[in-house]
């Protein structure tokens, strides 16, 4: 047998599809891929999927016609394609990517111009706590009015760690707009503190280094007055 | 099915012998995050196709759509507006439309149309250049300027060139007029799934490896260039087959290009990539495609630079 995919085969593979679907979204995993509000439609079209399949199974409607459609020789790639599912099946249920991490924040750090990508919420801080913000609002704030909003307060940020070469460290945050395919990364660096281990994520409490981070593609430093190791958050994106 | 299956472990053992383990892990997330990302819309696309087939009649749809083929080509583009989705949904709900017999430059328009001109994407377009209405309301005149003239370019070609080829539309089942509705509708929903999504995952194979290995800083460098710039973001959009509703937010951190190349690369992103073509060719055979794809590339980025030299 080679190029056909038998009726049976195609409603396994359709099933598995929609059984990966219904996964991705009831268990957390769908944080590390897409946006928060995919989450039901995920689980919706993933139910739907394996109704069908099931519903294709049991009344064996279309399989008739399937067969004829292989007699004919007719498209020999469609009648392949079904078979290309079985990778994403695979890499969901076997391989399971984590979410994007250190490897696209050492690639684009900051490339972004925050002003463009984050609407910026530049309204004033509280300088009498402590101010918990994304890493991309930070980055953000030190570009779009050189810092002026920063100045004088007292923020906490939450990203992984990444190190550079001669001591530095980061800490950095992915946001996304659709899925990972559109990460685009933002980073801080961390000073007056040992650097934890490398993607290890923190908590870091401290203030703005007057001056840095204040042109688009540069990166602000942050003076920590405190940094605490956390477990992975739940939404690995901001 | 077994030789298949074992032909594809070596496959993957090229694939991360030649990345090392942090790209091959970053492939693997991308990919993934495609595919998990259109499964709904396309879940979305074949529902709105089984509708079609079980319930619009080629009555109904003659009598909607104005007679003659030319008028109905920027009606079906208009039409675009009203489906919200980005273009993996659209690729299916086209060929049911061609198979209950709307004209195909018709339908050829609406699935042009419609990932790049849809509410959701106009205002996330908004939302990536922080409110700027000129770059929003050149992505639709533009979007909307190359699905018409291709449009009718596929009228005008059908009856004169005979070397054109229109999409193969194949009758994937009987309608079987003595089954209800809802069967109708299931069995088509059956028939389109696999074969769109399975062309979708070689797109997704394809894109998530160009995002791996081609950083933006590496396409920046011809920014400068204002003819290089826009041909690098035409084959950027193509190759990194982003989805309508994110790409707006990739093109405005392309900072050092001009709008114009940003502009391009919102216009054929949408209209043509490389998922698409995949799709496609699936969907309405191989020779079409062949002239297809190159033909929307060319005039989307026509389209896009005399939009952009007008409204930028």
């Amino acid at each position: 047998m080679g190029a056909a995919v038998s009726h049976t085969a195609r409603a396994l593979i359709m099933a598995a599809i929609g059984s990966l679907a219904v996964r991705v979204g009831v268990t957390d995993e769908y944080t590390n891929f897409v946006n928060e509000w995919m989450r039901w439609p995920l689980v919706v079209s993933g139910v739907s999927l394996v109704a069908l399949a099931l519903w294709v199974t049991l009344s064996r409607a279309g399989a008739v016609h399937a067969d004829q459609h292989d007699e004919h020789g007719h498209d020999r790639a469609s009648a392949l394609a079904p078979w290309l599912l079985v990778l994403p099946v695979v890499v969901g249920f076997v391989i399971q990517p984590p979410a994007l991490g250190a490897f696209v924040a050492d690639r684009n750090a900051n490339a972004t111009t925050g002003s463009d990508y984050v609407t910026p919420a530049l309204e004033p801080l509280d300088l009498d706590t402590v101010n918990a913000m994304p890493v991309s609002n930070f980055v953000v704030r030190a570009t779009y009015d050189e810092g002026e909003s920063l100045a004088g307060a007292t923020v906490r940020l939450t990203g992984f760690v990444t190190t550079g070469d001669d001591g530095t460290w980061y800490v950095n945050r992915l946001t996304i707009a659709c899925c990972a395919a559109d990460a685009a990364a933002f980073r801080v660096e961390v000073a007056g503190a040992e650097a934890p281990l490398a993607e290890q994520w923190v908590e870091v409490v401290g203030s703005w280094v007057s001056g840095t981070g204040t042109r688009a593609g540069e990166t602000p430093v942050l003076v920590a007055d405190d940094v605490t190791s956390i477990d992975v958050p739940r939404r690995p994106y901001e | 099915m077994l030789a298949l299956l074992l032909s594809a472990f070596p496959l993957l053992w090229v694939f991360s012998a030649a990345l090392d383990a942090e790209r091959f892990q970053a492939w693997a997330t991308i990919f993934f995050a495609i595919v998990v990302q259109s499964i709904p819309f396309l879940v979305l696309g074949v529902a709105l196709s089984g509708v079609i087939s079980a319930v619009l009649s080629e009555r109904l749809i003659a009598r909607l759509m104005p007679r003659r083929t030319a008028v109905a080509v920027p009606v079906a583009g208009l039409a675009g507006i009203a489906l919200p989705a980005c273009e993996c949904a659209v690729v299916p709900v086209a060929n049911s439309l061609t198979r209950r017999g709307l004209p195909s430059a018709v339908a050829l328009t609406f699935m042009l149309a419609a990932p790049a001109i849809n509410p959701a994407v106009l205002v996330s377009t908004a939302v990536a250049f922080s409110g700027r209405v000129d770059m929003v309301a050149a992505r639709f005149c533009a979007s909307l300027l190359a699905a018409v003239v291709i449009g009718w370019i596929y009228v005008w070609a059908a009856a004169r060139l005979p070397r054109v080829r229109l999409p193969d539309i194949k009758q994937r089942f009987d309608p079987h007029p003595e089954h209800g509705a809802l069967t109708r509708f299931l069995t088509a929903a059956w028939h389109d799934f696999l074969p769109a999504a399975g062309f979708l995952v070689l797109g997704a194979i394809v894109a998530a490896a160009v995002n791996v290995l081609v950083p933006l800083k590496y396409v920046e460098l011809v920014a400068g260039h204002p003819v290089l710039a826009i041909l690098t973001l035409a084959a950027f959009a193509f190759v990194i087959a982003l989805c309508s509703e994110a790409d707006a937010f990739v093109a405005a951190s392309l900072t050092a290009f001009s709008d114009t190349a940003k502009l391009v690369f919102l216009v054929v992103g949408p209209a043509m990539d490389i998922k698409l073509a995949a799709m496609e060719a699936g969907q309405f055979g191989a020779r079409f495609a062949r002239q297809f794809v190159p033909l929307v590339l060319v005039i989307a980025t026509l389209s896009a630079c005399a939009i952009g030299w007008v409204l930028l």
